[in-house]
């Protein structure tokens, strides 16, 4: 009975996710210090730690982008559904803002004017989604894919109508700049960090230990406070059981009275205000510009880190941990890549391919396994009694 | 398949007696189609009246290379599933060949064909035994297959950080694809050759009708005897093929292929087959609504900008709108005349 | 560009042999990192030879990175793991020049010379900034050029990369305002901007629309590497070679078969070898001290004249090679190996 537990809660992604977190981590780590004792030989003048926790979480910043969004995806994989406009949803939104801002401001407040932007920019994302839920929910005999490769290309085509090829930027404005806030650190935690510094003709470095501060990201924070919603709503309230029941049986669901409709209307407008909101990271991101191009191929981010996050495209199962973690994964592995490894952004998107398809693929061979070794033992059974 | 045609041929005495339009257009999925096709060409001539007679051959020749893309999708969809990796294969496809040639191991034309195919035999099988034997949703498989080419490409041992130009291929092969045949450029007969093979294949041979089996419903395919695992494989295999093919042809028509090339096109491959009927839930779908559709589809590609010249922001835009439109126009139609079907036999 | 590496090879070892004598470079243990606009571009893959041909020189390590994407945040990314590998000197050629100013000066605040090559940085974000020539020089020689070409009359139309593309948008500005500003260009009917994303496909389309849309079109410009073989093979396939000439900002081998085809009487580019070559003796001048980035400060490079640090329009400073190699059907084969 013990061993059963034991090789039920191994097959749990969760702990997967984290046990491939670890593997990572310490594979990184090990190849940094191998690394380090290589410059001392090419007597480089300093060597420090390149691969730690402060830089990973100084750096967490690009890697958090898309975590908004990839919540809001969770909602539609769960339901069995994709949306693959969000990126350009996100731009358009952020756009929008960008563009009644400039509005705004000579009417009003500069603050009033940036909160009412951000409305605007959220009611542009939520106007998406809703023209997505319900273009999908009217034409269920085409995938919803097909439906938002189309309405992709329209958000990107009015988004470019809207602000054109230059990317929009309010210069010495205190108050749009405040919107870098969202995403740049604002806490500080000092530390000591052991430094090795090669003296010129020495032979041997010296060993020293500076003060460095690690800046926590507030959009790592921000990340944190939304999937707590999310893991609230999905996972400990009527409508999460709703909604991954609509991804198990869509009809079960209608008969036992859910307004299916309604309820895959209002998730997809969830879904584009947090493509919206993305947006509004975006912007604060890129230093306070907005361009047109922004936030291409982000969809496909996003689906990767839910679907390693054991959401499966199907519906019905996933967990808000397990989407969490995969965005950590993802962010150590290109960071340890980077850095430690040296390996080119390319080699990424090769590493990242190969995950998406383990992390799908894994699942079901496990299942695979225990359900032969079920029926292995059923057979032992019946043949001994 | 043979289900309908026995439908058909039960509803046949009736439909003689009164000739019903809208069945008829259900049945011939293209006409409606060609309908839009017509409308949108009227529209365009009455702003550029030459526009016709100068384009006739770039859209037959721009919509080829799509062309045969989409009838190897047709066979994907067919089973119900589908692959996003259709692009990112034919780069790599065109990569590998054009790297090949570069470092003179390969300069025949016929070599180049055989090398895209293969490398897109390989993508195929592999996405195709694990959406059936791994299980795996043939959405994340082909996203993933989409990363892995795109990110082999600017390896080292491949493109590097260089390009295939035109100084690196050899001068028959550059020519080859865009030499005209009685006026028309090659490409287009290869294309409809591919076409024309991949219809007959799926109308006449067993394999080929339990492709449309296997999509309309598996488990009746499986208890008729139909070896629905490996027949899904072989699907995607015949879709990489194609895009192999494409990749190679791509090469030919324009000289050079980069890094990052065709992307989003799988968007308008998938769309030329949804235009043409095809359903993307499997089981039905016919190879010439495919080739109405890609013709739709360069149609909109090539008049778009002739209409909106100097106003680049605006093609992106109505190309978007159009296609949704078609694809939406082409379902409302069809659902009228399935109503008025059911109606028609009183139910 | 095979031959690069073999002419760079050569060069290093020649190099090689020669500073052999002298014991400490200048640039022992600076590391440069390389930043550019996206991965696996041929343009920036010379760019870096002239880096490494440096190197070779100044004895500093490189590393370089583009992102895949060609955005914003990927080149932040790569930044940041720059400034985790603790990095001396940081060129970058941004995508967005406003977007990495944040990421560029947590930079700075660590001690580390931020330098842009080939896209420039905001001035508030950067230390110094290394064009080839002013945009303005850039942009006027591509239409005196075409103009030429053109006998001072006719259609004349632009075929750029992306909308948003912040240096072709720029060269296109002086353009147009040239085109505006100049009695001798009154004649010459412009038809505006298509863009073809810098993607092989597309341009070849928008030019076929363009050319579809006026049949007596006489010029096109084509500031961007990538579009320039497309605008040309279309072109070609329409059958236009003599009535429609171009001109524009292309690597010699791209353009060598279509030059000597009469498409193109002359295009033109900097050397992006040089480019790298410079930036990285600046970057390392700075770096140890020896070059103060202020107005009026003069550099020592081989094989260079009179480099000085200016302020440009933007209010921060800038350093000009003023070095444009045009490409004719005579020059052509020379530049084939190099760019």
């Amino acid at each position: 009975m013990k061993q059963k537990k034991i090789c039920q809660r191994l097959i749990r992604w969760e702990t997967m996710l984290v046990v491939l977190l670890i593997v990572l981590w310490v594979v990184f780590d090990l190849k940094d210090a191998a690394s380090q004792s290589a410059d001392i030989a090419n007597r480089k003048r300093t060597i420090k730690d390149v691969f730690n926790l402060p830089n990973m979480i100084s750096g967490i910043g690009p890697y958090m982008l898309y975590g908004f969004m990839a919540l809001g995806m969770t909602l539609i994989l769960g339901m069995g559904g994709i949306d693959i406009s969000i990126g350009a949803i996100g731009a358009m939104s952020a756009a929008v803002m960008a563009v009644c801002y400039g509005v705004f401001k000579s009417a009003m407040n500069p603050s009033l004017a940036l909160v009412l932007s951000a409305v605007c920019c959220l009611i542009t994302g939520a106007a998406c989604g809703l023209l997505n839920g319900a273009l999908i929910t009217r034409f269920r005999e085409l995938f919803p894919m097909i439906i938002t490769l189309g309405t992709q290309l329209l958000y990107r085509g009015l988004t470019y109508l809207l602000i054109g090829g230059k990317p929009i930027q309010y210069k010495d404005d205190t108050v749009w700049e405040s919107l870098k806030m969202l995403y740049n650190g604002s806490i500080k935690v000092e530390y000591s960090e052991k430094v090795l510094k090669m003296a010129k003709g020495a032979t041997e470095p010296t060993e020293s230990y500076i003060t460095s501060t690690m800046s926590i990201p507030n959009i790592l924070l921000w990340f944190f406070a939304f999937a707590l919603i999310f893991f609230v709503f999905l996972h400990l309230t009527k409508w999460g059981r709703q909604l991954f029941a609509i991804g198990t049986n869509r009809e079960a669901s209608r008969l036992s009275g859910v307004r299916v409709a309604n309820f895959e209307l209002i998730m997809y407008m969830i879904c584009g205000i947090t493509a919206a909101i993305s947006g509004m990271f975006y912007i604060g991101s890129a230093s306070g510009t907005m361009r047109a191009d922004a936030l291409k191929g982000y969809e496909m981010y996003a689906i990767a880190a839910v679907v390693l996050g054991g959401f499966s495209t199907n519906g019905g199962t996933g967990n808000i941990i397990g989407v969490i973690l995969s965005m950590f994964v993802f962010a150590v592995m290109k960071k340890g890549m980077g850095t430690v490894f040296l390996l080119i952004e390319n080699a990424m998107d090769l590493a990242v391919g190969v995950v998406l398809i383990v992390a799908s693929l894994l699942p079901n061979i496990l299942e695979d396994i225990s359900i032969k070794r079920r029926l292995h033992r059923q057979h032992k059974e019946a043949a001994l009694s | 398949m043979s289900e309908m045609n026995n439908k058909a041929s039960k509803q046949s005495p009736k439909a003689k007696k009164k000739f019903d339009f809208l069945t008829f257009v259900v049945e011939h999925r293209e006409i409606p189609l060609l309908a839009v096709l017509a409308l949108l060409l009227i529209v365009v001539t009455l702003f550029i009246p030459t526009y016709l007679k100068d384009n006739y051959v770039t859209i037959l020749r721009n919509s080829s290379i799509n062309l045969v893309m989409a009838a190897g999708m047709l066979c994907v969809l067919l089973i119900g599933s589908i692959d996003i990796s259709v692009a990112a294969v034919l780069e790599l496809a065109a990569v590998v060949a054009g790297v090949l040639m570069r470092g003179g191991q390969v300069s025949s034309i016929l070599g180049m064909f055989a090398i895209g195919i293969g490398i897109g035999i390989i993508a195929g099988l592999i996405n195709g035994t694990l959406v059936s034997f791994g299980r795996v949703l043939p959405i994340i498989v082909t996203l993933g297959m989409t990363y892995l080419a795109r990110g082999l490409i600017p390896m080292n041992f491949l493109l590097g950080m260089e390009k295939i130009s035109s100084i690196d291929l050899v001068d028959p092969f550059k020519s080859f694809i865009l030499q005209p045949v009685l006026g028309i450029p090659l490409i287009v007969y290869i294309a409809l050759a591919v076409v024309l093979i991949i219809g007959l294949f799926l109308k006449y041979t067993t394999v080929g009708r339990s492709i449309y089996a296997t999509g309309s419903n598996p488990e009746a395919a499986q208890m008729r005897g139909v070896k629905v695992k490996w027949i899904k494989v072989l699907a995607h295999v015949i879709c990489g093929a194609t895009a192999g093919m494409a990749g190679i042809m791509r090469l030919g028509f324009y000289n050079a292929i980069e890094k990052n090339a065709a992307t989003g096109q799988e968007m308008y491959v998938i769309a030329a087959c949804v235009l043409g009927g095809v359903s993307v839930m499997g089981g039905y779908g016919k190879i010439t609504g495919v080739v109405v559709g890609a013709i739709l589809v360069a149609t909109i590609d090539s008049a778009i900008p002739q209409l909106f010249t100097g106003q680049t922001m605006m093609t992106d835009l109505f190309k978007g709108l159009l296609i949704l439109a078609a694809i939406l126009l082409n379902v409302l139609v069809q659902r009228a005349t399935n109503k008025r079907n059911l109606l028609g036999r009183g139910i | 560009m095979k031959k690069i590496l073999s002419v760079v090879l050569a060069l290093v070892f020649c190099f090689a042999l020669m500073s052999a004598a002298t014991a400490e470079k200048a640039g022992e243990g600076l590391t440069i990192g390389i930043v550019y606009k996206q991965s696996g571009n041929a343009y920036f893959q010379a760019g870096v030879s002239g880096f490494e041909k440096a190197a070779e020189e100044l004895g500093f390590t490189l590393m370089h990175d583009g992102p895949s994407d060609s955005s914003n945040d990927g080149q932040e990314r790569i930044i940041r793991n720059y400034i985790d590998l603790g990095v001396d000197i940081l060129c970058i050629s941004a995508n967005d020049a406003a977007g990495l100013v944040d990421v560029c000066n947590e930079a700075r605040a660590q001690g580390i010379i931020v330098l842009s090559w080939d896209a420039k940085v905001d001035a508030e974000g950067r230390d110094l900034d290394i064009e080839p020539a002013s945009a303005k020089a850039i942009g006027v020689q591509q239409l005196e050029s075409i103009a030429e070409t053109m006998g001072y009359e006719g259609k004349l139309a632009i075929v750029s990369a992306g909308a948003t593309a912040p240096n072709q948008n720029l060269w296109i500005k002086y353009i147009e305002e040239e085109l505006e500003a100049n009695e001798a260009y009154s004649k010459i009917e412009y038809l505006g901007v298509v863009y073809g994303d810098d993607d092989y496909s597309k341009s070849y389309d928008v030019t076929k629309a363009l050319i579809d849309k006026y049949p007596d079109l006489k010029g096109l410009i084509v500031p961007t590497t990538n579009g320039g073989p497309a605008v040309a093979k279309c072109i070609q396939d329409e059958g236009k070679v003599g009535q429609i000439k171009m001109t524009g900002l292309t690597l010699a081998s791209d353009m060598a078969d279509y030059i000597k085809a009469g498409i193109a009487d002359a295009t033109f580019l900097w050397n992006p070898i040089e480019l790298g070559y410079v930036s990285a003796y600046v970057g390392v001048a700075l770096a140890n001290e020896e070059l103060t980035a202020e107005v009026g400060a003069t550099i020592e490079v081989p094989g260079f004249e009179g480099l000085e640090i200016i302020e440009s329009d933007d209010g921060g400073l800038i350093l000009y090679l003023n070095k444009l190699n045009p490409f004719t059907a005579e020059t052509v084969d020379a530049w084939v190996d190099i760019l």
